[in-house]
């Protein structure tokens, strides 16, 4: 014989109600989710209200309608003009970020070698005076000469990096080495020369100038004439 | 000749001059001849200037119609303020144009060095180097390579009134959008001013290729955007 629960006429039997954590688990979710309603419906008011950077995609290039004979022409004509500024003798290409040298002539590529380049340190005077910041500097210059066993007259900031006072005997200031064996002089103290300090090419610690490696050095100063065109970027 | 006849014959002259004047500056209707125009004026000095082809996705470093250097740019975005529903019209990017760095991107990479005190100059003081023979005049001491990391994302002003701004990431859309609208909408909420947000180039490049284009955004520094001809190698 089996239990059978009695049946009270008219009752829907209830479930149990669930214990006092559940129920303040379920409030915290009514109200959390309820406050972050109402904060994400501000913060979107607000954006409403504001104004931010839209993007757009770059438009094509425009096309050229009815490119007639005149437009071939003058296209022609500005190339030629073009052309006619770029030079015909050997120039050089220094790549001041990757320290890279380029001897070109007409386009073609005769030499590539690794060089150095300016550090980018700027030096403070400690009097206050004045401040260098050691840069190669950028656009075209010209091979204005070129000297065999250079050499160097240090000016000021050569003395003030390594905490001395410009000598005033300028006999002081000669330095028969750092130049290496050749010299292109670019005007305003910048200088394509050789090194001692072979193990640093590629790498940007000179004052401005240029230093290369000593085969390429020669190779650059039999090549490159003077008034040759020196491009630095 | 008489005065009338000498005057109206003047008159002509100037007229003719004047219409002359009028019809070469008028713009050239072929943008690839206003471009080689434009570049023309440009080459003809003796420094850089940078190439954008927008749409091309490319952008040459210059000097006398060579191109020194290229870079592939992955993606080119026109950035202008507008209301976060509506859409509006892009900003007008005329082309071919040349604008003007007129700030650069901050040196804060730069290594500082300035020795305290100076002491007179003595040739036996020196320190010594590594100089093979040991002796001699001593050669110059160089600097001590240290290394530098140059930041690949900077913000350029140009004289256009346009911002260029390089950046190795992509910029996102929503994030930045709702962030700034919201940021906008709360300063406008507290009735306190919106800031200068001019419109923007943004040009999208690898890391390193944005680090060595940054020294050649000096101020003055002439950007040519135009469509890239064909490659001129150096």
């Amino acid at each position: 014989m089996q239990d059978v629960m009695p049946e009270v006429a008219g009752q829907v039997p209830q479930r149990p109600a669930p214990p006092a954590p559940r129920r303040a688990f379920r409030r915290g979710l009514l109200i959390g989710g309820g406050a972050l309603t109402i904060a994400a419906a501000g913060l979107f008011a607000l954006a409403v209200l504001g104004v931010s950077y839209a993007s757009w995609e770059v438009p094509e290039s425009p096309v050229v309608a009815g490119a007639d004979d005149a437009s071939a022409a003058a296209v022609a004509r500005l190339d030629a003009k073009l052309a006619g500024l770029r030079p015909r003798e050997p120039y050089v290409v220094i790549d001041t970020y990757n320290n890279r040298l380029r001897v070109h002539r007409r386009g073609e590529l005769l030499r590539d070698a690794v060089c150095s380049t300016g550090s980018g340190v700027v030096l403070l005077d400690p009097r206050g005076e004045r401040s260098w910041t050691f840069d190669s500097p950028l656009g075209e210059r010209r091979v204005q000469r070129k000297v065999k066993n250079p050499v160097w007259a240090k000016p000021d900031w050569a003395f003030i990096e390594e905490g001395y006072l410009p000598p005033k005997d300028p006999n002081l200031r000669f330095d028969d080495f750092s130049l290496g064996d050749y010299a292109l002089y670019l005007g305003d103290g910048y200088i394509i020369h050789g090194t001692i300090f072979q193990t640093l090419l590629g790498r940007p610690v000179t004052h401005g100038c240029v230093r290369l490696g000593d085969e390429d050095l020669e190779y650059v100063y039999r090549t490159v004439p003077i008034g040759a065109r020196v491009y630095l970027y | 000749m008489s005065t009338g006849r000498f005057r109206s014959a003047l008159a002509c002259t100037c007229t003719s001059v004047l219409l002359a004047g009028v019809l070469a500056a008028e713009p050239a209707a072929d943008p690839r001849v206003a471009a080689l125009e434009l570049e023309l004026e440009l080459a003809r000095t003796r420094e850089l200037y940078l190439l954008v082809d927008p749409a091309g996705r490319r952008l040459e470093v210059r000097a006398r119609g060579i191109v020194l250097d290229a870079v592939e740019i992955s993606d080119v975005v026109i950035q202008s303020v507008a209301p976060l529903l509506a859409s509006g019209d892009p900003p007008s990017l005329r082309m071919p144009a040349v604008w003007h760095v007129t700030r650069a991107p901050e040196d804060t990479w730069r290594r500082v060095i300035a020795p305290p005190t100076l002491r007179p100059y003595s040739e036996e003081e020196e320190e010594p180097t590594p100089w093979p023979t040991g002796a001699g005049p001593k050669p110059t001491r160089t600097p001590t390579p240290t290394p530098v990391v140059v930041p690949p994302d900077y913000d350029l002003k140009l004289d256009s009134g346009w911002h260029v701004e390089v950046t190795s990431v992509a910029p996102s859309l929503l994030g930045s959008r709702l962030g700034g609208a919201i940021a906008s909408g709360w300063r406008r909420l507290l009735g306190r001013p919106q800031p200068e947000r001019p419109p923007r180039l943004v040009l999208v490049m690898g890391a390193d290729d944005a680090r060595r284009l940054r020294h050649l955004f000096v101020p003055g520094m002439a950007v040519l955007l135009a469509p890239a001809p064909a490659p001129t190698q150096p």
